[in-house]
């Protein structure tokens, strides 16, 4: 049996014991816990770390520091820590006059987003989006105010069912990328129960989210719909969604967002949760090749949600959430 | 029946002790809450059936204090068969509130929020005491209040008046209160466990308010231009990674000066960072309710000392014990345009600390433990949001955890640092103490102002001085001294004073504050300098100081700027001026101010008294000071000659630059106004130089106006004699916004021109610049003397109290009447902005009626000045003090005020505070300290409801 010896780069604290990283495909901003004796860490800190084992550890966090949290008698102090969406959180979009609130037109997808997103001083961004989605092209502009800036960016992004996160090195991404498999989908990773890959495995899959009729409605006059055969409702049967939202002025988005929402609701709720050994690699928007006797899964998932479990009890294991 | 020992709580249902059945037990009272709650497990054995609404009282008992915590209802009735207990949960009788819905519509006429809540409470079946009151406090008439529940009616009464409402079953009545300023009622030092937590989820640095709507008066009837007032105001917090805003609207607060009272109130209550902490201890604490506070001490780990107000009290019995857990510092926010008054805190000479509980109406001796008379000589008093204080005596530094404790004595400070190394520094015992001042919402933090001078024969010349800004995180059990530089002309600011050939420093200090964000600035000069500083918030950083340099008026060339203690480079530096400056003055845009505009005038003096030139200059910061830009550059405005300093040819004021308080980012509007007088000439001529600057565009507009009063001011065969003085007449716009910003600028002579009976006037004319339309107009007024011949007369000074369409202006002064000194005031009304109403309005009164202060002005008491008639006992605006002369409340004549300064109201309103002034005092507009709203109808001379209830410190 080979002894892997744990390694962090967490800073700013002493004696550190344990530390918790969740990122997630549907969260607003990726969080970590840090569990430590004292710290030197202020609120409002940048922070940046790595996990791992000796000689094998990579970044996993890029944050502020959001609480800090003394507790006795135990004598530790818990370490809050948040992505660079918390700005976008924090931020507040409030015009100085309700007549006049922030307002564009005819402005791409990933400029209004940035644009939005700078209003809370983000800057640092990737953008890799497959077609251009132009918004408020006639005379009626797209309009936010006594919103978040990181709800209005969602609002714009769930619409044709784009992605918006802040990776590990604190950039923002703009991606298409939908949590199941498409085509030119390939694993990162290979976990088998057969050879103790997987610590743990459950599987679950259920109709709860399906949906094979997606209803959109935009402005006044602006609407869409699409819908398709699921073979897994009665023959005949729809279950409906419908987005509304003012944001959408034109009819050109407005089927956009009933298309593309359709072909990810359309389908089963399949998933996996597994505990693996660490592995500072392993990140949601990637795909892992799962294959377990038990539950009878195999065959290529996308890795939801990892949630990073590092302390010196427990060594290092992370709980993924897989989907497709 | 009695408590039966060891059972710490007994739980009468209907009316029956069911102690016996209790298995667990909890209890919760929030401050944020309007009812306390209760669950309880009893056991499966209970003898009868429990119904919904049954009633409860509980008592709890621990270490011989009980109490009654609760009198209410159980509401839910929970049976688990697995569990085989019987769950009860129901809360106090205010639970009633909560179920009573109000099914008819309430019109408000107008009555006060008091009557609105007595009301309500009274339909359902409840009593209500009101520990404090506020009659004056109405719900405006035509509000609609009913068909909603009457707890949802009583909180939004609540918070109209700033209240808290909750059931005291002790009592059992429902008590509507204010948090006050009371000793802890319990200590806190060792706790089961304890958890502190510190975040920024409830932290907001920016507070917008949408209010009402207004018309624009100048446009055509039918094509009024409706506008929304906003008001935003803005501080900055250490650890927020952006700007987190909160946002208020509400169509009632329809005047400006409303939205930034509730901003301003607001943002002091939220601007801190979260710092909540819950502490688990053993036992029960009957007496102790939300609201009180507590002393917490815990030495380790933590390693906290304060008494911080209890929010929240859970308690409960368990198999495993008795324990109670506080919650300090949740925020819960009561925010109102009205009442209540913030306390105003007041030293004297004789009679130490005073307070006014009534916004100034009334002061009351506020001394305990301060007894002999070096205590009792009182310089200066701080206080924060939190209630500590600290106050400057002859014998010492005193400081107090509660209004309501007693003063205790704070060891000597440590010998000051000795930065400027001289070689015979300046020790502790040898400093005076000037000023005291406290970070609002800063707990434990303070500030010292103190200053000491140099001895004799020691390279610098004797009696030279030094400044220091002395620092305490632990609330006076430790400091630490920051020594304060005036930077020379071309030097920088952290050369020492052996670093500056041929340049002696002489730092003077002047004046301490502190802004609600906790921004402290101290004012020190050479001979006119000023000093801005950024204490940060942890205490765990040296004092960042910010210079404002000003000018030597000995040296040509002096310079003003600017300066950041960090670095070497004046921010903003002026010394190209052709000689000393005659006026400067800052302004910071109240909407954004990290904008601001710097104003100067000069004048050049390398000619001597032969030129008289004088140029203006205009700077303008967009980014708080870091970099300034010179938009007006030299502009020659005035000149001309006269013979001397001793001839009475040609005599031209001091210039007096006004602001427009209304400013805004895109339009920002100024003035300088000077009078010349020739005295050959019966005239006095009045010239404006009119700034426009959008700092959005970055557009600069200016317009030079003149106007002469021509002869009329001046009868046959009269003579004008001397203009004395120049009057300041700056009108306040921040509560007129239905009325155009107008300045004022006046001279005042001895003529004749009235009757030509020999009769001396004393004459007044004052020149109104409207800052909108850059016009001039003058008015001219005289007042007979009676018969009595004038030998000097002097007017000190002029003030203005703005009111909706109009305002009215006071002076007053001392009158040499052949061997008599009489002083007057003179009073002058203006409506609608451009009609004045009334003329001079002489009186006499007090010799000791105070410098610049309306104060004592009223209908009675010793003060011999009741001939004003119905305008009674206008608000203080400040009450700095530099000669000790006395100032009387003739309310009340109760002569207790020697005043020389006045403490911080509580609830301290200025974000950020420019001053560049040649006084050295600090002065605040509208958005600070303590500034008085409307508080008397000056147009029908008489107290309007509205106005009375709306007075405020704002």
């Amino acid at each position: 049996m080979t002894v892997k010896v744990l390694a962090h780069t967490v800073p700013g604290v002493v004696g550190l014991q344990s530390v918790t990283v969740t990122e997630s495909f549907d969260a607003a901003l990726s969080q970590a816990t840090i569990e430590a004796y004292t710290t030197t860490l202020s609120l409002g800190d940048p922070i940046t770390f790595a996990l791992g084992f000796a000689g094998d550890t990579g970044t996993v966090f890029t944050g502020f520091v959001r609480n800090i949290i003394q507790n006795l008698p135990s004598a530790t102090v818990q370490i809050v820590l948040e992505d660079v969406l918390s700005k976008a959180v924090d931020f507040f979009i409030a015009s100085d006059d309700p007549q006049d609130p922030f307002r564009r037109f005819n402005i791409k997808t990933s400029d209004l987003v940035k644009d939005i997103l700078g209003l809370a001083s983000i800057t640092s961004f990737f953008v890799d989006l497959p077609f251009v989605v132009t918004w408020a092209t006639g005379s009626v502009p797209i309009e936010f105010n006594l919103v978040s800036a990181s709800d209005a960016a969602r609002q714009i992004m769930d619409v044709p069912a784009f992605r918006l996160f802040a990776d590990r090195s604190g950039v923002v991404n703009l991606i298409n990328r939908r949590p199941f498999v498409e085509p030119g989908d390939v694993a990162s990773f290979t976990w088998t129960s057969t050879t103790d890959d997987l610590i743990s495995i459950s599987y679950e899959t259920s109709t709860d989210n399906l949906r094979n009729r997606v209803v959109v409605y935009g402005t006044p006059g602006v609407q869409a719909t699409a819908e398709a055969f699921s073979p897994f409702l009665p023959a005949g049967f729809t279950k409906s969604a419908v987005i509304a939202t003012p944001i959408i002025t034109d009819n050109t988005i407005a089927q956009i967002a009933a298309d593309r929402n359709l072909e990810g609701l359309n389908r089963l709720t399949e998933g996996l949760n597994v505990v693996i050994e660490g592995d500072h690699t392993v990140r949601p928007n990637l795909f892992a090749n799962v294959t377990d006797a038990f539950t009878g899964v195999s065959g290529l998932w996308f890795i939801f949600r990892v949630e990073h479990r590092f302390s010196n009890t427990g060594g290092y294991t992370q709980a993924v959430t897989l989907t497709r | 029946m009695p408590v039966f020992a060891g059972d710490f709580v007994q739980i009468k249902i209907e009316g029956v002790d069911r102690t016996a059945f209790v298995v667990d037990y909890r209890r919760m009272s929030s401050i944020c809450e309007l009812t306390d709650s209760f669950e309880i497990f009893l056991s499966p054995n209970y003898p009868v059936t429990i119904d919904p609404f049954d009633t409860i009282e509980i008592t709890e008992d621990y270490d011989g204090d009980s109490g009654i915590v609760l009198r209410g209802f159980i509401t839910t009735i929970v049976q688990d068969f697995e569990g085989s207990n019987i769950q009860i949960r129901g809360s106090d009788k205010s639970v009633l509130l909560e179920q009573f819905f109000l099914s008819e519509q309430i019109e408000s006429q107008g009555q006060s929020v008091d009557f609105h809540i007595k009301d309500i409470v009274e339909r359902t079946g409840l009593t209500v005491n009101f520990i404090s009151s506020s009659p004056e406090t109405i719900v405006e008439e035509g509000t609609l209040l009913g068909l909603t529940s009457a707890s949802d009616t009583i909180l939004m009464l609540e918070r109209l008046a700033a209240y808290f409402i909750k059931y005291n079953s002790q009592a059992d009545e429902l008590q509507v209160f204010r948090l006050d300023s009371a000793e802890p009622v319990v200590t806190i030092d060792e706790p089961v466990s304890a958890v502190r937590s510190r975040g920024t989820d409830k932290t907001r640095n920016v507070v917008k308010i949408y209010g009402g709507f207004k018309f624009n008066p100048s446009e055509p009837l039918l094509k009024k231009s409706v506008v929304q007032l906003f008001a935003e105001v803005r501080s900055e917090v250490k650890g927020l990674l952006v700007d987190k805003t909160t946002v208020i609207s509400n169509p009632h607060l329809n005047r400006q000066s409303f939205l930034f009272i509730v901003a301003n109130r607001l943002l002091n209550v939220l601007n801190s960072i979260d710092d909540v902490h819950e502490y688990l201890t053993v036992g029960f604490y009957p007496d102790v309710v939300v609201g009180n506070s507590a002393y917490i001490r815990v030495t380790n780990f933590i390693k906290y000392e304060a008494d911080r107000l209890i929010t929240t009290i859970e308690s409960t019995v368990t198999s495993v014990g008795v324990t109670t857990k506080f919650i300090i510092g949740e925020k819960c926010p009561r925010i109102t345009v009205q009442l209540p008054v913030p306390p105003i805190f007041a030293t004297s000479k004789q009679d130490g600390v005073a307070v006014s509980w009534d916004g100034g109406d009334n002061f009351q001796p506020s001394n305990l433990g301060l007894t002999t008379t070096s205590e009792l000589f009182g310089k200066n008093v701080a206080v924060n949001s939190y209630g500590q204080g600290m106050v400057i005596t002859e014998a010492g530094i005193f400081r107090r955890f509660r209004s309501q404790a007693s003063w205790l004595a704070i060891d000597p400070l440590p010998d000051p640092i000795n930065e400027s190394a001289d070689p015979i520094p300046v020790t502790a015992s040898g400093l005076t103490n000037l000023r005291i001042a406290d970070e609002h919402t800063n707990r434990n933090v303070f500030h010292l102002l103190a200053t000491g001078f140099l001895q004799s024969g020691i390279l610098l010349p004797s009696g030279f001085a030094r400044a220091w800004v002395y620092s305490t995180d632990d609330f006076g059990l430790s400091w630490r001294s920051t020594q304060l530089y005036v930077p020379a002309s071309g030097t920088t600011v952290l050369e020492t004073v052996s670093g500056i050939p041929g340049r002696v420093y002489n730092v003077l200090a002047h004046d301490l504050t502190a802004g609600v964000d906790n921004k402290v600035f101290a004012m020190v000069s050479e001979v006119g300098a000023f000093i801005t500083g950024v204490p940060e918030e942890e205490k765990e950083e040296p004092l960042e100081i910010y210079y404002a340099a000003g000018f030597s008026a000995s040296v040509v060339g002096g310079s003003v700027g600017l300066y950041d203690g960090n670095t070497v480079t004046p921010k903003l530096n002026t010394s190209t001026f052709k000689d000393a400056l005659r006026v400067m003055e800052i302004f910071s845009i109240p909407s954004n101010r990290n904008i601001a505009y710097a104003v100067t005038v000069t004048r050049d003096n390398n000619a001597g008294f032969t030129a008289v030139e004088h140029f203006v200059n205009v700077w303008r910061t967009k980014d708080g000071g870091n970099t300034w830009t010179k938009i007006i550059d030299e502009v020659s405005w005035y000149s001309g000659n006269f013979s001397g300093p001793s001839g009475n040819d040609i005599a031209d004021s001091v210039p007096v630059i006004h602001f427009d308080e209304t400013s805004t980012t895109t339009q920002f509007n100024a003035v300088v106004m000077s009078s010349t007088h020739d005295g050959s000439i019966p005239s006095v001529s009045f010239k404006a130089f009119f700034i426009r600057a959008n700092s959005i565009a970055e557009t600069v507009t200016t317009s030079i106006q003149t106007l002469s009063t021509g002869a009329f001011s001046v009868g046959p065969g009269s003579t004008i004699g001397p203009i004395f003085s120049s009057l300041n007449l700056n009108q306040r716009t921040a509560h007129s916004q239905y009325r155009p910003p107008l300045a004022f600028f006046g001279s005042h002579s001895l003529d004749d021109s009235v009757s030509n009976d020999d009769i001396t006037p004393l004459s007044f004319s004052i020149c109104r610049a409207n800052l909108l339309d850059q016009s001039l107009s003058i008015r001219t007024y005289s007042d007979e003397l009676g018969g009595m011949q004038v030998d000097t007369s002097t007017i000190r000074d002029m003030t203005t109290h703005s009111a909706a369409g109009g305002a009215i202006f006071w002076s007053y002064g001392t009158i040499r009447l052949d061997d008599d000194d009489i002083a007057r005031v003179f009073r002058i009304f203006m409506a609608n902005g451009s009609e004045i109403l009334e003329e001079n309005h002489a009186s006499t009164l007090d010799a000791w009626f105070p410098q610049g202060i309306p104060y004592s002005i009223g209908t009675g008491g010793a003060t011999g000045i009741g001939t004003i008639g119905p305008i009674a006992n206008p608000r203080p605006t400040e009450l700095i003090r530099s000669t000790g002369a006395i100032v009387r409340n003739t309310f009340t004549l109760i002569d207790i005020l020697t005043t020389l300064a006045l403490g911080k109201v509580q609830s301290g309103l200025s974000s950020r505070v420019w001053v560049l002034g040649s006084d050295f005092k600090f002065s605040f507009w509208s958005d600070g300290y303590i500034n008085i709203t409307e508080f008397f109808d000056f147009e029908t001379n008489s107290r309007q409801p509205e106005s009375f209830a709306f007075k405020t410190f704002a």
